[in-house]
């Protein structure tokens, strides 16, 4: 496959010149602020709620509840079990109970303050162990939301065959998204009476489907278009402020915007599962893994959002990119009344990563073999079966991702207190065994340029430059001649969510499969011979522009409802990050010093693009390693929870590896999850490396991290 | 209500504002800046940075009354000639921009900082963006960007537009001492860093007293060895200041650590001081230099010292009518001064615990020990029995070990059992041990 030719990213000129609305930028003469209004118990039912006081200060436009819903009540990305305002029952803290609409939003703010809602307390249960026998249950099916098993040969016997048991257990805890983009939407009545929701979001057709729900209206009546986004990382996949907006101009008929501070966005916002990781690894004497058994124990909290198919993730990818030919994963989510966890980058594969590459050095350490080596025998490949016995059948780069990180690792040379560690990780592109289509569609406009049309969100990653030169480098068109309208229902099809790491596998495929289309039309109509797009409008103007359909949906299967057999991914991303670390003893405190990132996505679309994928991946990845932690009840802004500045980065060197993806565009996966994966497990067996304790627990912080040097010395 | 004017982005503004209302909100919503972003409003993510007389400043910290009279830059500015500048092309080839919501105020810190420094390397860029965040990129394009920028402009430094051509009448204090006399309620207010978090953590708004553009209460001097240091003075200026650099290391290092670039250009000593917090990277430093706090009222001045003046956990006994206009402390020369604190994070975190030194030795034999600990108790303090132990003891692992105890257990004895100390204790024994051996 060629080369694709890179272009800069579209959209930096318009942010670089300070001159890009985000939601909460925008204004509509007249608009009215809806704030809502929150519980403050984690389980209660509410006795009573008073507004007098709210409701009677002048500017409060309407004060909305469970109540002023016409249409469902309920709503959920998965399943729909939250309500939208809590009609009896709260069940965390947090949870939306009323929208106050006003003409300020200080007086919407000053009107919330007002309200005052009684509750009589339920048991609450605030941790997954006790919650599975608790006498209390959040929702009337019981507290075990999820358990899915992976199961593959005969673990009992692979454990007989081992020279070499290991078996820990480990620990994460909550992390909020920190977007610096919090939560915003405004929405307007159209002068076609059509309800428009703007909105920051990373899928605008997920969204109206509920807007329509909860509204009972139908789908057409209403419009979401996503405003530009200030970072999603999965935090606005789930409903945020969108089904609000939406009830607010529907009551009020009037514009509408609401916005989260940052508290609110802290409070609001799914956290990534915090996940409890019992993992026993038997090897043999030449290192070849002979069995893994895994059980894991999820805290989901009291709504759904994404808990199942973390705990399917997690547990199909608790292996790690290695074939292991006797497997047995037990995979566990609990209600809580702990804030709802949901999706963030990797859906549970970064805890999972951190237990199973925290494994492999723990089975080198004990065998005395290099841990590069132990990982490269392993190492899925070509042909490899996976843990739910799927073939590998083209783009595994794994290996290739060691070769090209082992010279420097064998070049290491340890210092004092510094160390050295590995991380890898594969990772499933697109939903899990589930059909996950995106449709695109190509048309040329009347100003003579191609218009290409997707649902695509872009959030930051960059997916509308690489989408654009995925189209350019197909109908072999320059930039300058396509117009890309995106990311608004009203002009594209369903593209799926920004999530996955799925929209340059997915919709970039789409948008190939449709260019072949306008390709064949366009050879036809001379275009390729000099004749102008203009020109060719002009001949269809009359009768009709053709459009041409894109359509692609990964090949995956359906899975084994006991053993997880299947096909769950067409594709996966394989990577290696190798990290060098030093770490204080006195204070517990580790500096990452330098990062060697090895990631095989296929084919690079765009290089900064995925590099500026990866250097992001590896700061987030050093704030879940080292420093994020959401404590419920106590985080409440960035003051109590740090994410990594740029001291805290290291240098970093990108290594890109191209095995191509067959079904995918120009031969692209994606990198987007995978470029965070490995980096908190490379940083933990670095700290291993060079103090000779192992955390168990993230954050590894200077407290914990100081705790574990300290018990080394006592013993 | 005041009417105030100003210079923005060029152009010269007078609006009417609110006496509580914040820049942040009167450029977004009342002037129509939108690139100046809201991402925490406590000065933690970086996001409504903008420039005020060229440097950054967290505009949701400050109040608009504040920049009457002033030069302020957003990112509009950059751009104003309708060309880019190099700063931003070079972010846009670079790929330096993902989300865009960090970029604004990128912009401008990386803007200033080539004012000031034309060739930058990568650890003084890195440290010039560090007051802002971003969760997209990993900040290594960005510096890169910075980098590239700084190698294509190469005009000699931009011209400066430190004084503004607004000119502005110095407030005299015997007006703020009246205000303060008058209005019972009125707060003083100086970097606002400590006093605006507060206001948006619940605490009722008061009317705020400017004291930063009174000439008396800033500036930096030195007479006989008592060097005067003006509660104005920013953790910035106190970084740079070669007075301070030359006699009393410990307290620039200290304010080099505090928070983010735009804290120290904004936060002062004197709110540092008077916020009391028993976290405040100045007052170790402080407290070694035997610094004598000068409090000055209606009244008459007051001095007293800065161990006595603090008095629990943000408190002090300042009077409702005083302003705490400076400090003095004692210059040292001949000593090994130094200071560490321990956090979180890199950077921008408040102190887990902290130590400053000064340790003056000759032939082996420690003749003077001054060390002061914080956040191992309620206030900072300094281990004033281990320190005269320590007077013309010989250095070696037994007097430090002693020295070590003694500390500690004057900790344990003034604080109590705390659960925090299972970490700061050993913490603690292996900095001062660090420390002592030097
Ligand atoms: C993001 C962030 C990070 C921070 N990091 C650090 C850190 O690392 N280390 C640290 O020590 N601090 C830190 N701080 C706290 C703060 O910046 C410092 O304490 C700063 O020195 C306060 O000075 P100010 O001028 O801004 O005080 P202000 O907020 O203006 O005032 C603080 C208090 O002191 C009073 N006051 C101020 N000046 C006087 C005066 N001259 N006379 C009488 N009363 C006065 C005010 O009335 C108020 O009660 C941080 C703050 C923020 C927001
Ligand atoms: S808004 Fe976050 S620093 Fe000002
Ligand atoms: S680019 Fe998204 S926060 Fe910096």
């Amino acid at each position: 496959m060629p080369a694709v030719k890179e272009i800069d990213r579209i959209d930096a000129l318009e942010k670089v010149l300070g001159a890009t609305l985000y939601a909460g930028d925008m204004y509509i003469e007249g608009m009215l602020y809806g704030v809502i209004v929150r519980s403050t118990r984690p389980h209660a039912t509410i006795s009573k709620i008073n507004i007098k006081e709210a409701q009677y200060l002048e500017g409060v436009v309407k004060i909305l509840s469970c109540n002023d819903i016409p249409g469902k009540k309920e709503f959920g990305i998965i399943k729909k079990d939250q309500s939208l305002l809590a009609e009896k029952k709260v069940r965390y803290v947090g949870e939306p109970v009323l929208v106050v609409v006003a003409e300020t939003e200080r007086l919407a703010r000053k009107a919330a303050e007002l309200i005052q809602i009684e509750y009589d307390d339920i048991i609450s249960i605030h941790d997954p162990f006790t919650s599975e026998k608790a006498p209390v249950l959040i929702h009337g099916s019981g507290n075990l939301l999820s358990h899915r098993t992976v199961l593959k040969g005969d673990v009992q016997k692979g454990f007989r065959q081992s020279d070499v048991i290991v078996e820990h257990t480990y620990r994460t805890t909550w992390l909020d998204h920190a977007f610096l983009e919090t939560e915003a939407g405004i929405g307007y009545m159209d002068n076609t009476g059509k309800l428009v929701i703007l909105t920051s979001t990373q899928n605008v057709h997920y969204k109206r489907k509920e807007i329509s729900r909860i509204l009972g209206l139908p789908e057409e009546n209403i419009r979401v278009i996503q405003a530009t986004t200030g970072g999603g990382f999965g935090g606005k996949l789930d409903m945020t402020v969108e089904c609000y907006v939406a009830l607010a101009v529907y009551h009020t008929k009037k514009p509408v915007m609401i916005r989260f501070t940052r508290e609110e966005s802290f409070l609001s916002d799914t956290k990534r599962h915090p996940l409890y990781i019992e993992y026993k690894t038997g090897a043999r004497r030449d290192g070849k893994i002979q069995a893994v058994e895994v059980n894991i124990i999820g805290d989901t909290g009291p709504y759904i959002s994404y808990g199942e198919t973390v705990c399917l993730r997690a547990a199909i990818h608790a292996t790690g990119p290695y074939e292991v030919p006797n497997v047995h994963v037990d995979s566990r989510m609990f209600y809580t009344n702990n804030p709802i966890s949901g999706a963030m980058r990797g859906f549970g594969v970064p805890q999972i990563a951190f237990a199973h590459e925290s494994q492999m050095d723990e089975i080198a350490y004990a065998l005395k073999l290099d841990p590069l080596h132990v990982r490269m025998i392993n190492g899925l490949k070509k042909g490899s079966r996976t843990a739910t016995s799927q073939i590998l059948e083209a783009s595994a780069g794994y290996i290739e991702t060691l070769k090209r990180l082992e010279p420097y690792w064998q070049g290491r040379k340890k210092l004092k207190g510094r160390g050295f560690g590995l991380g890898s990780m594969f990772y499933g592109i697109g939903n899990t065994g589930i059909t996950n289509p995106s449709y695109a569609h190509l048309s040329i406009a009347e100003n003579g340029k191609i218009a290409l049309h997707t649902g695509v969100c872009e959030i930051g990653q960059g997916s509308d430059t690489v989408l654009l030169q995925i189209l350019c480098e197909s109908l072999g068109v320059d930039d300058k001649n396509v117009e890309l309208i995106r990311g608004d229902t009203d002009t594209s099809k369903d593209a799926g969510s920004t999530s996955a790491s799925r929209q340059t596998y997915i919709s970039g495929m789409a948008i190939y499969n449709a260019s072949i289309k306008m390709r064949e039309f366009l050879d036809k109509e001379e275009y390729y011979k000099g004749r102008g797009l203009k020109d060719i409008f002009l001949t269809y103007k009359e009768k009709g522009v053709p459009v041409f359909e894109g359509f692609f949906d990964p090949p995956t299967t359906a899975l084994d409802p006991e053993t997880s057999e299947g096909k769950p991914y067409a594709t996966y991303a394989f990577a290696t990050h190798m990290t060098e670390v030093e770490v204080d003893e006195i204070t517990g405190y580790t500096k990452v010093l330098k990062v060697y990132a090895a990631h095989d996505v296929g084919k690079a679309i765009n290089v900064r693009n995925i590099k500026g994928q990866v250097y992001g991946g590896i700061a987030m990845g050093i704030g879940f390693a080292l420093m994020e932690e959401f404590r419920p009840g106590e985080t409440h802004s960035l003051d109590a929870y740090y994410i990594p500045t740029s001291m805290d980065m290291p240098d970093v060197e990108v290594f890109i590896i191209e095995d191509e993806e067959p079904t995918g565009p120009f031969g692209a996966k994606g990198v987007g999850e995978p470029a965070l994966i490995p980096q908190a497990a490379s940083i933990v067996n670095a700290i291993k490396d060079a103090v000779d304790v192992r955390p168990f627990e993230l954050p590894c912080h200077i407290e914990r991290l100081k705790g574990l040097i300290e018990s080394k010395t006592s013993k | 209500m005041e009417t105030i004017n100003f210079i923005l982005n060029g152009k010269e503004v007078t609006i009417t504002v609110d006496d509580s209302e914040i820049l942040l909100h009167t450029l977004r919503e009342r002037l129509n800046i939108k690139s100046v972003k809201e991402g925490c409003s406590i000065g933690e993510c970086g996001t409504c940075t903008v420039l005020i007389d060229d440097e950054p400043h967290y505009s949701c910290l400050t109040l608009s009354s504040k920049v009457n009279g002033r030069d302020i830059k957003t990112v509009e500015y950059l751009g104003k000639s309708g060309k880019l500048h190099p700063l931003q092309e070079a972010f846009i080839k670079s790929g330096a921009v993902q989300c865009g919501y960090c970029t604004p105020g990128m912009l401008l810190s990386a803007y200033s900082l080539l004012l000031k420094n034309r060739k930058p390397d990568w650890e003084e860029i890195k440290e010039a963006i560090s007051g802002n965040l971003c969760r997209c990129t990993g900040y290594h394009q960005i510096v890169e960007a910075i980098k590239d920028a700084a190698d294509i402009i190469d005009t000699p430094t931009h011209e400066q537009q430190k004084k503004s051509p607004i000119s502005m009448e110095k407030r005299k204090k015997e007006e703020v001492f009246t205000i303060l006399t008058s209005t019972k309620e009125a707060r003083v207010y100086a970097g606002g860093t400590d006093i605006l978090v507060n206001k948006r953590k619940g605490e009722k708004f008061r009317p705020f007293i400017d004291i930063t553009n009174i000439q008396e209460f800033s500036g930096i001097s030195e007479f006989n060895g008592t060097i005067h240091i003006g509660a104005t003075s920013t953790h910035s200026q106190l970084t740079e200041n070669i007075i301070i650099r030359g006699k009393a290391l410990s307290l620039s290092l200290a304010c080099k650590m505090i928070g983010a670039p735009q804290i120290r250009n904004m936060g002062t000593i004197g709110g540092n001081i008077v916020n009391a917090s028993p976290a405040a990277d100045t007052i170790p430093p402080l407290l070694i230099h035997d610094a004598i706090c000068i409090l000055e009222s209606k009244k008459g001045v007051r001095r007293e010292p800065l161990a006595t003046f603090i008095i629990a956990p943000y408190k002090t006994s300042i009077r409702e009518d005083e302003i705490l206009t400076g400090v003095d402390i004692k210059g040292l020369e001949g000593y090994r001064e130094g200071y560490r604190r321990v956090t979180k994070r890199a950077t921008w975190a408040i102190a887990r615990m902290s130590v400053a030194w000064a340790i003056q030795e000759d032939n082996g034999l420690f003749k003077d020990v001054k060390l002061a600990i914080g956040s191992c108790t309620p206030m900072p303090f300094r281990p004033k029995e281990a320190e005269t132990f320590l007077r013309d003891k010989t250095k070696g692992d037994e007097t430090i070990r002693a020295a070590v105890n003694m500390m500690i257990q004057e900790i344990r004895r003034i604080s109590g059992k705390r659960p925090s100390f299972i970490y700061k204790v050993p913490v603690l024994e292996g900095l001062l041990n660090a420390i002592l051996r030097g």
